[in-house]
């Protein structure tokens, strides 16, 4: 096999304005655009014959500029032409670039550019097939289906360089867009065919990589219809990890609740009289607490109806002679009324002391309830090395952030993609 | 891997709460009293609570 040739370039002028004109292109080009007065020439007539006068009202400066050639896919390609090519909605025009690139031995592909969203683009040589899909035509190609995006009517504004077709300013055709990000489909339909493209959202700074353009590419404006979400596969990976995350937190719970211990180490019952002169305050006999630093739960059952206790409570180290001081109120109130039967608060109250090490312990407690109220029969427990399952409420309640938020801007991601479609919000 | 971060703020939330569970954390606000003397074994109403005395207003529907 011989190494494929270098592109040749044939030169010539432009009968217009008789500025040299150059043809990368060779017989594939069709139309010719002069880069001066911007004529656009027929490039297979021998005099290059003028076959469209235009007055630009604005010259555009291609990014790529004609003849820059690079390695696209592994092969070299020239940018051959350039034209601007626009949509009318509602009153405004929104304009899109379209640069031709060529390879004698692959044919032609397109690199567009519509504010900083570029696309690498090839014309499909199978038809898509286009069905509806409820109000909202879809096209299938080879498997992926691609949801209807926009029909317009999308008008050639501005060319220049070379293509191999008859182009003129001031053509028209209708132009529906179908979306899979990272890809979309194109047809553009004139009265006498249809041509399908297939595009593939591209980084601009691997095309500036790949033709070694100048500087840095400008940033993309807002969300393009077929840019893909930054949220890959949109937010069920990260349900699905929440899922993962919640079964292994769930097992961890499991865990440390059959391998706590739950020893009770202080179980006694008493009795306290409001309005009683004597010293209401008691202290427990002393207990042994083994093992590791853990939590201590107490746990409070008293016989109080319509009434309020509390208890000044401490836990005291005898070894070291330091406490953990606290207190609880336990109230509970019932009754019924116009509304039925009410109850409020309850007789009893369990509470985690954190961290309590080993050591030798008592406990002192201290009853208050008012003067006037019926005495009370309480019971107190202490259990070392208790399970608690707060922590993990707590883990599971703050797992869901993460997929709450990321659902949450994919939602804001989308309803910025399909605002531009017609199928926004606001379209009739 | 997709979400390696949340992956990583995951198993950080799992380790928090299997450290918590094995040292005993509690949401309970306790006061730290040092040096209680042995001698509040055979007095206890001389220890003075940190949490003062309490007064309610009897509760109710």
């Amino acid at each position: 096999m011989s190494a494929p040739h270098p592109p040749q370039v044939k030169a010539l002028n432009c009968p217009g304005c008789g500025a040299p004109l150059t043809i990368r292109g060779m017989a594939h080009t069709l139309t010719v655009v002069c880069p001066n007065c911007l004529s656009v020439l027929d490039a297979k007539d021998p005099n290059l014959q003028v076959l469209q006068q235009f007055e630009a009202q604005q010259r555009f400066e291609p990014l790529i500029p004609l003849g820059t050639r690079g390695k696209w896919h592994g092969d070299p390609y020239e940018v051959i032409g350039f034209q601007i090519r626009g949509i009318e909605v509602d009153g405004a025009v929104y304009t899109w670039a379209e640069y031709l690139l060529f390879n004698p031995y692959k044919g032609f592909r397109y690199l567009t550019e519509y504010q900083g969203h570029w696309n690498d683009v090839t014309v499909l040589r199978t038809m898509p097939e286009v069905t509806a899909m409820g109000p909202r035509p879809v096209a299938r190609y080879f498997g992926e289906v691609y949801k209807h995006f926009q029909t317009a009517e999308a008008e050639t504004r501005f060319v220049l360089g070379e293509f191999p077709w008859q182009v003129r300013v001031g053509e028209k055709v209708t132009a529906m867009d179908f979306v899979a990000p990272p890809r979309m489909l194109s047809s553009e339909t004139t009265a006498e065919e249809t041509t399908w493209s297939q595009g593939e959202y591209t980084p601009a700074a691997k095309i500036w990589e790949a033709f070694k353009l100048p500087g840095k590419p400008a940033a993309p404006v807002g969300v393009f219809e077929n840019q893909p979400s930054p949220y890959r596969g949109g937010p069920k990976h990260v349900w699905l990890m929440f899922l993962i995350l919640l079964a292994a937190l769930f097992v961890v719970a499991m865990f440390t609740s059959a391998i706590a211990a739950k020893q009770v180490v202080l179980q006694g019952d008493y009795s306290f009289t409001p309005g009683n002169t004597g010293e209401p305050s008691f202290v427990t006999p002393p207990f042994e607490m083994k093992g590791r630093p853990c939590n201590v739960e107490l746990s409070i059952r008293t016989d109080l109806s319509n009434n309020w206790a509390y208890f000044h409570l401490a836990l005291i180290n005898a070894d070291t002679g330091d406490a953990a001081d606290f207190g609880r109120e336990i109230s509970y109130y019932s009754g019924s009324d116009s509304d039925g039967s009410w109850s409020e608060g309850g007789p009893t109250d369990n509470v985690l002391i954190p961290t309590v090490a080993a050591g030798h312990y008592y406990l002192r407690v201290e009853p208050e309830m008012d003067a006037t109220g019926a005495p009370m029969h309480y019971s107190i427990q202490l259990r070392r090395d208790v399970p608690s399952m707060s922590y993990f409420w707590i883990a599971a309640l703050l797992l869901l952030i993460p997929p709450i938020f990321t659902t949450f801007r994919s939602i804001i991601f989308e309803s910025r993609r399909w605002a531009e479609s017609d199928y926004a919000p606001s379209s009739d | 891997m997709r979400h390696p971060f949340y992956l990583g703020y995951g198993l950080l939330l799992l380790s928090l709460c299997g450290l918590a569970e094995y040292r005993g954390w509690s949401f309970l606000s306790v006061s730290e009293v040092k040096n209680i003397p042995k001698s509040m074994r055979d007095n206890p109403g001389a220890y003075r609570s940190s949490y003062g005395y309490y007064s309610r207003h009897v509760g109710g529907k």
